[in-house]
């Protein structure tokens, strides 16, 4: 009887041990992969170099008043300047991610690509998509013609005023008089960017 | 044997206790790391949020407000400078139409404060600068984590004037955005002020007027404000002459800097030379080809030996003198000076400034007398002439300036349809008008109005020509018909005007002054 006992623990404890390797395996097997971390870290370069471009005064990152009224997100998207894109999105994003930038215009609605890495096989972030992707978003409200809202003074010339700094000559008072006035053309709509690795 | 066999069932215990316990052990290691991904989702998911959030901005809204407003302003000058449909105005609450107007068009894209046809954007407008549109696309971002705007309300809407081209706007928002779980939401609120200035606007008044005189023409006189008031441009008197006939205007030139090819010998009609008699004459003997001439010496008296008494003059225009001719003594002048000139001993070319810096001198001459009434009677050259410096009116004039001026209206009343009947004390503005379409070739029936642009508009004020303006810088000049030869017409003011302006008193220069005629 007691033997029948003891076989009986044994066969028991033998059952108990395969079954907790058996769940062992399982457990070990179902745990997910932890992106999170990485996630994280390219949802933040893509959120905080986003902000970079926006609060940047293009006039002064580029020593040129001529873009006096735009940040640097409204010149990139205006001028789908690449090399602009490459010093100011590229610089912030380590080598390892790739990234591209978008555009989605309120009245053509649809997404136009700006620059993406992938196309460019001399860029340091050229990669391909392959485990992870962030992405983060922008308003993009302001002037699409770099010279935007544009308010001359008078064009004319005689002692106080000199409108010949326009380029043109000073147009005769005797002539009809035509606005030079300029409203600028302003777009609304998204800005994305994905960066990827 | 009873012992081996408890031997045996205590180790088989063990084994079962320490088998249980890894399996406990890697249940909770399993649990620990499904919460800790948990939280790690719900942060990522806090800062995706947080970097959409942040979209929500006083400078965002701010940045917008500027674009959409300043779009609104320039839409609803445009709509208003159209004839079938001014914008409405109140005196009681001057701006109260425009304010309205201003806010319809920022947050909803049209207005309907327009006598006539509404405001209305096109589709593409209501897309681009309208708050419907902004809030579509942030909308549009926020979705990207879940998250919509629930609630949007604007009030607080204000509109007030600070001069007569700036104005203040200024109102608060209220925006409440949540997640679809409502697990997250985020209000905020922001207080927007800015500042819009309608220096560069095409006048919305002069536009719309002018459309009545000629439907087909597109006058598009901008508003550069200038803060002066008009009796700041008062002619100055700078300098007495002893002789003279004529009135000119023009650049001067002194006699010794001109050579064979400078001054241009086609344009030496438009200068005025000044220089001794030697030099005058050296420079041109015969006394025609420049425009004016301003002699800076006095005349040579001598006594002629045959006849001594009077003096006779030389070294001088038009001298006169006295010779002996059959026993008598008669006068005889010389006929050397038919362009207008004066003799101002001492002339201080440099003391004429204008509002510039100095590096070109203007005058207008005018004598009391013409040159057909000296050559009748030549001691009439005495009566004198004077000097002045009229550059500050004509620097207003020609750089189109709109200057400070209670007697005129405001840009408020400058959009609605009375506005040639309208002032405003605090931010009146007035401009003169010059060229071909005002009162000129192209408008000659209108070449009697003031040039003052309110008055030029209203068919009941006549004006008097003003020496040295556009149009009548001379003799010639003043009294050409209006066309090849006076294609501007002729620059005229109102007795009010002329007043306003500090035209008068010794400052006149009108042309009803008894002085050398212009016509």
């Amino acid at each position: 009887m007691a033997k029948a006992f003891i076989f009986s623990i044994d066969a028991f404890v033998a059952f108990t041990l395969i079954i907790v390797v058996l769940h062992a395996l399982i457990f070990l097997s179902a745990v997910p992969s932890s992106y999170y971390g990485g996630l994280m870290q390219a949802n933040y370069l893509a959120r905080d170099t986003l902000n970079s471009l926006v609060a940047a005064n293009a006039s002064r990152v580029l020593d040129n008043q001529y873009y006096a009224r735009m940040s640097m997100l409204d010149y990139i998207v205006s001028t789908n300047d690449t090399e602009a894109v490459r010093d100011y999105v590229g610089a912030n994003i380590p080598y390892e991610y790739g990234y591209t930038l978008e555009f989605w215009n309120s009245q053509g609605k649809d997404w136009g690509v700006i620059y993406d890495t992938a196309n460019y096989r001399d860029d340091p972030h050229n990669k391909l998509y392959n485990k992870l992707r962030a992405t983060s978003h922008s308003i993009f409200f302001g002037y699409t013609d770099v010279t935007g809202r544009r308010n001359p003074g008078t064009p004319y010339c005689y002692m106080t005023c000199n409108g010949d700094k326009y380029g043109g000559n000073c147009p005769s008072e005797c002539d009809t008089p035509v606005s030079l006035y300029d409203a600028g053309e302003a777009a609304l709509g998204l800005v994305r960017l994905s960066v990827y690795r | 044997m009873k012992s081996r066999s408890s031997k045996g069932f205590f180790f088989v215990l063990i084994s079962f206790m320490l088998i249980m316990y890894i399996f406990l052990y890697l249940t909770a290691w399993i649990n620990a790391m499904e919460i800790s991904e948990k939280t790690a989702s719900e942060k990522f998911r806090a800062s995706s949020i947080d970097g959409i959030v942040s979209q929500l901005s006083d400078e965002r809204f701010s940045n917008f407000f500027d674009i959409a407003g300043y779009y609104a302003l320039y839409r609803i000058n445009a709509h208003a400078s159209d004839i079938a449909h001014p914008l409405k105005y109140d005196d009681r609450e001057r701006l109260k139409y425009l304010g309205n107007a201003f806010f319809n068009a920022t947050l909803y894209g049209g207005s309907q404060d327009f006598d006539g046809t509404d405001l209305n954007y096109t589709s593409a407008e209501k897309d681009t600068y309208t708050f419907g549109a902004w809030l579509e696309n942030l909308n549009g971002t926020l979705s990207q984590a879940g998250l919509e705007v629930v609630d949007f309300e604007v009030y607080g809407l204000n509109f007030t004037q600070e001069d007569p081209v700036t104005f203040n706007a200024t109102m608060n928002i209220s925006i409440y955005v949540r997640d679809r779980l409502s697990t997250v939401s985020v209000r905020r609120m922001f207080a927007l002020s800015r500042q819009f200035n309608v220096s560069g606007f095409a006048d919305p008044m002069i536009k719309r007027e002018y459309s009545k005189i000629n439907s087909t023409a597109n006058v598009e006189k901008q508003i550069f404000y200038s803060d002066q008031a008009p009796d700041t441009l008062a002619p100055l008197w700078v300098a007495n002459g002893t002789s003279g006939h004529g009135f000119f205007y023009g650049t001067m030139i002194r006699a010794t800097d001109v050579t064979s090819s400078y001054p241009l010998i086609e344009m030496r009609s438009q200068y005025i030379i000044v220089g001794n008699y030697t030099e005058i004459d050296a420079a041109d003997p015969t006394h025609s080809r420049f425009g004016g001439y301003i002699i800076t010496n006095a005349p040579v008296m001598y006594q002629d030996a045959n006849c001594p008494s009077p003096k006779s003059e030389s070294e001088t225009f038009m001298a006169i003198t006295y010779v002996q001719r059959s026993g008598a003594c008669v006068e005889e002048v010389k006929d050397d000076a038919p362009r207008p000139f004066a003799v101002i001993p001492d002339f201080n070319m440099s003391a004429f400034l204008g509002p510039g810096t100095g590096a070109r001198h203007d005058a207008l001459i005018i004598a009391n007398r013409t040159l057909d009434e000296v050559r009748t009677t030549p001691e009439l050259k005495y009566d004198g002439a004077r000097a002045y410096d009229i550059e500050k009116l004509r620097d207003a004039t020609v750089c189109a300036y709109f200057l400070h001026s209670p007697r005129g209206p405001s840009y408020p009343q400058r959009l609605s349809k009375n506005a040639l009947t309208l002032h405003d004390e605090n931010f009146g503005m007035e401009t003169l008008l010059v060229g071909k379409w005002a009162g000129g070739m192209d408008s000659p029936d209108y070449d009697n109005r003031s040039r003052v642009d309110f008055e030029f508009f209203q068919p009941t004020l006549d004006a008097v020509k003003v020496r040295g303006m556009p149009g009548c810088k001379s003799f010639e000049m003043c009294s050409a018909v209006v066309g090849d030869n006076a294609p501007l017409g002729h620059f005229r003011m109102s007795a009010d005007s002329l007043t306003a302006y500090g035209i008068s008193g010794t400052q006149y220069i009108a042309c009803d002054d008894n002085r050398a005629r212009c016509d």
